[in-house]
């Protein structure tokens, strides 16, 4: 019979894909146990959750099949005529009750500690971004953004013809991964700038949304040392895909080190393995610690300097907030004066980091979003002081840059803009020049 | 009852040609509009999921633009929920209703035709978005601020769209009131109702409670966005949560409307093929009541990572997981129908243990979902995707299909081809399952949804399920060929089309005469009992 | 026009009508022509007033044909019962589209004010992002939006245009008492008294709105507290003004002689619905205006 034929055709072919997914999959299945206390919970609560519903499903599913299996018309069964019975009724809702409250228990145990993120022994602001992420080390004094990483970023262009499967960590690569210590009990402070976006490890049971407007709190405390990798999980426009989350959890010592080598840089971020300067994306920018982090009451969260003098404040033991030191806003790098070719260099790297996933690689912009082109745009080829004037600003979803970047940086992407994509107007704009703009 | 009217006959006054369509107050022929309707929109929004799979094929971007891929993903959700399911039900609705209650027609005929007449034109406004400078909203199906707001010229046109579809929706519910409460023949009370005809009723309580809340919703987003208000902006004194909150108040109870009318045809399909009478019929109407209730204080599970106070999330923990209980009993009831009885595997008896198993499944994830320190490794992962296609295509489609396998022959006249429709639904069947069932390890293993790009190791899962997708894509036009097919010609059918079939609506020829029932059916063909041969 | 009805004793199945196609026509072109217009297109605004047209010439021939309908006696109880179980369900529906915004008020007063004053877990909100804003109610947020204004006061014009809608709940009912009574005479006179004080009512609104934007600089744009004021107020006012044009209608109808002590449901409909906007002011005086 052709159905026959059909059904077992289908059936080969289900079986083989099961094959192939069985054999195919370098990829955990599962939810991954991960490297926090909260993590193993999670874990525990889901596989127990699961089973449960295999435990259900077994039975509700063996009944059904046993109907189907033997009480066919074409086995000759003939119908029962029952249609009502009080007391199975009520064991049906009476037990699935029980088994619920077996899984609300523990699950609001678990709910209670993850909520508690008081007595941290320090405290990160992340800030989201269309599309990238802001770590603010409070305590520390400084600030960077974390952006994609520049080889994804080129794969994932349209038709880019470059093989993602050749890109180490495709999509999960940042240009400034957030570096944590272990064994620390770490608050983040979860917020957003323009949109809402979700910060997520997975590994580490962390999801929380940051919703511009408001701060989310969540905690984490890291085992091992590693490198974590999750992304942005609330849609947040055209780069929603793009805004991967990379921690590197180090031990305390080194943990130190990055710290220390962060706040004498000037600007450059600090690579966590390498311990070197990185002259790529947005630079680091420093400010003064105002509030004294770690208090665990409301009422020694006024700002530090009304409740004790910051160099006298009580260094909870092993913390960052110790090292809290202030520098100047801007590195001293806005100090600089560009030459041409210095500018368009500089430049040319900016606008990737930061302008190209609207503007387009190529400058065209992207109209479908209300992104106006670069290459031959008004702007670029007007007066100067609009163009400055609407970079630092920002106008709807374009960004005002004039809190995210530096003069130096500012003015090289401008010149970039200005003297690229087929536009020749000449200007060579000082950092200076975006100071008096600002 | 001897004192009925005389049945005028007018049926020489009917219009002919497309003008029928468009003024018909017919019961019947809004309910094939409707049906129509949806399934063209069915194919359109499964377009746009091709459109989703076919991207996600392989990491990287081949075929659209990031925007266009949030663009397909909204409009896929937006079209199947309010162009796809919800009107194919109201479809069913209409004509299943007056002929399960003995009527000749809906309580507000005129109406009845404004409510399917306004959806086209929602559709047209929402779908010309699509052709707009800056493209359509892609701000996903729940259209969240602040970035809702940055969608161009087609966020009026998506706003007013909502508002059409609402006001469509809500005149059918109130027509759907009107009309179990007021044309029920003389003798069908409440509870010896077709469980089809009690879905549908709480099921139109539930659309009148929260469409409006719906509109409010989008309302202030276009106020925010062109008049300056601060609903949903921190800065005075709003809370984009404020949106989350007024949206799922509407989202969770819609879920159930998108699956208590498939609840309705589930206890109808599986009485017939088990010839045997539904079990429980009263503990089946009382937990779609509960459930009904119970979806109204669910609705923050959506929002378990926004931050709420720790109260809050407790609270909508444990009560969402209190909806399993009532469902658990639906799923027992259908469970102990079947048992003892004398089964036999028509077609749409297959949709329908399908759904049973399926949609179960779908309810575990469900729970899972509903546990809030698992939700937040879940949330927003394909985990969740699993979940509500599971629900949703799986459950309600696949109770739609089933719907329409089991009606077809009496609304047209002919039996539907047998050998294919059963190969429409083992290719539905497989392929969902291929095309689902690997999204939750997906989820499990950490991509997000909405996403039009994603890391290399989700390759080969990706794959499957976009291998799944267009199988089960095209196994669809076996669905459009079985009823066309059936519409044309095919074996006559009786008037009770199936052996084991019970209810008013059987007792008229199939086709059934343009006006249902000119006169109240005879009491005695209402039954003492529901589904109780005696 | 031509609509004409089958009705036994039992059933109403009318012919086919144009009505709703035209009126979905007018839906679309209301719908495009607000976007357009919102969008700043100029052709917006008349598409907009074209569709506002259309709908009304809808409604106009729609319940010119109802009321032939019903005066011709084609309308049995059951039709009766139906309209009213439809009405009644029209209102549920406008009970839960004012609940979302009373509920959006609720919210913002209740958890969000708080909130951004650093309440519950949302210390940090405060500390970070909005520091030193104390949340108080009247507030234009922790931003000032729009400067700061003078909040409504609950006397005044908001106590008198109470005291309008309370009386003009009575007067309907007083009109319905003379309906019952056929005392036509009586019946317009309570009637138009009514339609008076509900076009009083819109037009000190209006006035009190004139007097928020001029004098207390409060406006749409003046947080989260002229957002809600406006909102909730204003959708009350666009529904006493569509509850006194019906009224206006019912009015004229009944100078006409429509209406029997027996058979009046559109003055029915048309009084549960002033009753219901009468009970969503009482809700809005005591919610917005005075605490
Ligand atoms: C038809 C639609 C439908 C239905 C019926 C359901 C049913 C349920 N849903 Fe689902 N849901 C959706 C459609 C639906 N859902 C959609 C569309 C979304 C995503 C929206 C978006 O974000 O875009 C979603 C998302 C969603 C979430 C949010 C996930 C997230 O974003 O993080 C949650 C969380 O609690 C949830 C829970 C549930 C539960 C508990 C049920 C329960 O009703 C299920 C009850 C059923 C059973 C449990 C099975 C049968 C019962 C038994 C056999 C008894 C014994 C069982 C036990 C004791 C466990 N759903
Ligand atoms: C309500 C019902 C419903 C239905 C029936 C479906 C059906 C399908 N959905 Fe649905 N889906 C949703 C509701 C539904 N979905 C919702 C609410 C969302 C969330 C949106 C959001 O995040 O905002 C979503 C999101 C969603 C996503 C996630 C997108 C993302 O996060 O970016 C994906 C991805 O695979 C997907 C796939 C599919 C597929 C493959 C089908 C298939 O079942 C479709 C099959 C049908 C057809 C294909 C049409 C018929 C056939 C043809 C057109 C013939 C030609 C085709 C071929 C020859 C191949 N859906
Ligand atoms: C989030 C997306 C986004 C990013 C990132 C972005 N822009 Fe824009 N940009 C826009 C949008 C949208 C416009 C159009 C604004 C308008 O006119 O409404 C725009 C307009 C401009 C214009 C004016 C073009 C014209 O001729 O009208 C310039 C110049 C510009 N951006 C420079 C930059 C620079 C420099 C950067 C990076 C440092 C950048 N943009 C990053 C979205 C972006
Ligand atoms: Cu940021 Cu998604
Ligand atoms: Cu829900």
């Amino acid at each position: 019979m052709v159905l026959n034929k059909v059904k077992n055709v289908l059936c080969g072919v289900a079986a083989a894909l099961v094959l192939i997914s069985g054999s195919a999959f370098a990829l955990d299945l599962n939810m991954p146990v991960g490297v926090t206390p909260m993590s193993h919970d999670v874990y525990d609560l889901h596989m127990y959750a699961f089973w449960v519903c295999v435990g259900i499903g077994i039975v509700v599913f063996g009944l059904m099949l046993i109907s189907i299996i033997w009480h066919r018309k074409a086995a000759g069964h003939q119908p029962a005529q029952f249609h009502e019975n009080t007391a199975v009724e009520v064991i049906w809702t009476v037990i699935p009750f029980i088994i619920l409250i077996a899984l609300a228990i523990p699950a609001a145990k678990i709910l209670v500690k993850m909520t508690n993120t008081s007595d941290p022994d320090m405290t990160v602001k992340i800030e989201g971004y269309q599309w990238k992420w802001q770590y603010d080390y409070l305590q520390n004094g400084f600030s960077y953004f974390s952006t994609l990483a520049a080889d994804s970023n080129a794969a994932s262009q349209l038709d880019s013809g470059i093989n993602p499967d050749s890109v180490p960590h495709y999509l999960r690569n940042v240009d400034h991964p957030m570096v944590v210590p272990t064994g620390k009990k770490i608050r983040l402070l979860v917020t957003a700038n323009d949109v809402i976006h979700s910060w997520w490890v997975e590994d580490f049971a962390v999801k929380v949304d940051a919703i511009p407007g408001f701060v989310n709190e969540a905690w984490i405390k890291v085992e091992k040392p590693g490198t974590y990798r999750g992304g942005c999980t609330e849609l947040c426009g055209r780069g929603h895909a793009f805004m991967p989350i990379v921690v590197v959890a180090e031990n305390w010592d080194d943990y130190q080190k990055w710290l220390a080598a962060m706040q004498a840089s000037h600007g450059a971020f600090i690579n966590p393995a390498t311990l070197q300067p990185e002259q790529n994306g947005s630079p680091v920018v420093y400010a003064p610690a105002e509030l004294n982090f770690n208090a665990p009451t409301s009422a020694q969260l006024e700002p530090v300097a009304a409740v004790l003098p910051a160099a006298a404040q009580p260094a909870v033991p092993g913390t960052a907030a110790t090292i809290v030191k202030p520098a100047p806003k801007h590195p001293a790098i806005a100090e600089k004066t560009w030459t041409m070719a210095e500018a368009m260099e500089r430049g040319k790297k900016v606008y990737a980091d930061n302008c190209a996933a609207c503007h387009m690689p190529d400058g065209k912009g992207n109209p479908a979003m209300g992104v106006k082109a670069i290459a031959g745009g008004a702007i670029a080829n007007g007066p100067l002081a609009a163009h400055i004037a609407l970079v630092l600003h920002g106008k709807g979803i374009m960004p005002a840059w004039g809190n995210q970047l530096n003069d130096a940086d500012l003015a090289a992407v401008i010149t970039f803009e200005r003297n690229s994509f087929g536009n020749h107007t000449g200007d060579l704009v000082q950092p200076a020049q975006i100071k008096a703009a600002r | 009852m001897s004192t009925v009217a005389v049945a005028h006959e007018h049926h020489a006054e009917h219009p002919r040609g497309i003008w029928r369509w468009i003024t018909t107050t017919n019961h019947k022929d809004i309910g094939t509009l409707y049906l129509c309707f949806s399934l063209l929109m069915f194919f359109v929004g499964g377009a746009f999921a091709m459109l989703i799979r076919a991207e996600l094929f392989t990491p990287g971007m081949q075929l659209m633009d990031p925007l266009f891929f949030n663009e397909m993903t909204t409009l896929h959700g937006l079209v199947m929920i309010f162009g796809a399911i919800m009107p194919a039900f109201v479809g069913l609705a209409n004509w299943m209703i007056p002929m399960m209650i003995g009527a000749p027609d809906m309580a507000l005929p005129r109406m009845n035709n404004w409510s399917f007449w306004i959806l086209p034109f929602a559709m047209l406004l929402l779908l010309s978005t699509l052709f707009m400078p800056g493209g359509a909203p892609a701000g996903g199906w729940t259209m969240y601020p602040p970035l809702m707001l940055q969608t161009g010229i087609a966020f009026p046109f998506t706003i007013f769209a909502i508002h059409l579809m609402g006001i469509s929706s809500v005149m059918g519910a109130i027509n759907i009131i009107a009309t179990i409460l007021n044309l029920r023949a003389p003798g069908m009370s409440l509870m010896k109702m077709p469980m089809f005809v009690w879905s549908w009723l709480i099921t139109a309580y539930l659309l009148i409670a929260v469409m409006p809340v719906l509109a409010g919703a989008v309302t202030m987003e276009l106020m925010d966005k062109y008049f300056g208000t601060s609903f949903f902006n921190a800065a005075g004194g709003g809370d984009p949560i404020l949106y989350q909150h007024v949206f799922w108040f509407f989202g969770h109870p819609e879920v159930y409307i998108m699956i208590l009318p498939a609840f309705g045809i589930i206890s109808e399909i599986i009485p017939t093929f088990s010839r045997k009478p539904l079990f429980g019929y009263s503990s089946m109407v009382y937990a779609i009541a509960s459930i009904a209730f119970l979806s109204f204080i669910v609705w923050a599970h959506h929002m378990f990572t926004v931050g709420m106070p720790l109260a809050a999330d407790l609270f909508f923990m444990f009560s969402t997981m209190l909806i399993a209980v009532p469902t658990g009993v639906k799923v027992f009831n259908w469970t102990a129908t079947m048992w003892r009885g004398s089964l036999s595997f028509e077609t749409p008896m297959l949709f329908a243990i399908a759904f049973l198993f399926l949609f179960t499944i779908g309810g575990f994830s469900g729970v899972m979902l509903a546990l809030v320190p698992a939700d937040w490794q879940y949330h927003q992962t394909y985990f969740v995707v699993a979940h509500f296609h599971y629900v949703l295509v799986t459950g309600a489609a696949f109770a739609i299909m089933g719907g329409v396998y089991y009606w077809l022959p009496k609304w047209t006249g002919h039996m539907y081809n047998e050998k294919l429709a059963k190969t429409h639904f083992w290719l539905t069947a497989i392929s969902a399952n291929v095309l689902y069932f690997p999204m939750h390890f997906l989820g499990l293993a950490g991509m997000p949804r909405r996403i039009p790009d994603y890391p290399v190791q989700f390759t080969d899962l990706n794959q499957i399920v976009s291998i799944g997708g267009f199988v089960f894509g095209a196994s669809q036009l076996l669905f459009v060929a079985c009823i066309i097919l059936c519409v044309r010609g095919g074996k006559k059918a009786e008037a009770r089309v199936w052996e084991g079939a019970h209810g008013l609506e059987w007792t008229l020829p199939s086709p059934p005469p343009y006006h249902s029932f000119t006169e109240p059916p005879a009491p005695n063909l209402i039954w003492a009992h529901p589904y109780r041969n005696d | 026009m031509s609509a004409e009805a089958h009705a036994g004793n039992r059933y109403y199945i009318p012919n086919g009508t144009h009505w709703p196609i035209i009126g979905s026509v007018g839906l679309f072109t209301t719908a495009v022509g607000a976007a357009t217009w919102l969008e700043d297109m100029d052709f917006g605004k008349y598409l907009f007033v074209l569709g506002l047209l259309i709908l009304f010439g809808m409604m106009f021939g729609w319940f010119g044909t109802v009321i032939r309908e019903s005066l011709s006696g084609t309308y049995n109880t059951q039709v009766d019962r139906s309209f009213r179980w439809g009405m009644t369900f029209f209102i549920f529906s406008e009970v839960m589209f004012f609940g979302a915004f009373f509920g959006a008020l609720f919210y913002a007063r209740v958890f969000v004010q708080p909130w951004l004053g650093g309440a519950s877990n949302s210390l940090f909100t405060n500390l970070l992002l909005w520091k030193g804003y104390e949340p108080t109610w009247p507030s234009n947020g922790p931003a000032g939006l729009g400067g700061a204004f003078e909040a409504m006061k609950p006397l005044g014009i908001p106590a008198l245009n109470t005291l309008i809608l309370l009386s003009s709940g009575l007067t309907v009912t007083l009109a319905h008492w003379s309906l019952k009574e056929d005392n036509r005479k009586k019946l317009i006179f309570f009637l138009s008294l009514t339609v008076i004080l509900g076009f009083s009512f819109v037009v000190l609104q209006a006035h009190e709105y004139i007097h928020a934007y001029t004098e207390q600089n409060l406006t749409l744009g003046s947080g989260i507290y002229g957002t809600t004021f406006f909102m909730l107020t204003g959708f009350h006012g666009l529904h006493v003004t569509i509850g006194a044009i019906m009224l206006t209608v019912i009015l004229v109808r009944a100078i006409r002689g429509h209406f029997t002590p027996q058979n009046h449901f559109a003055f029915e409909a048309v009084t549960w619905y002033w009753h219901f906007v009468d009970v969503v002011w009482l809700g809005l005086y005591i919610f917005v205006y005075w605490l």
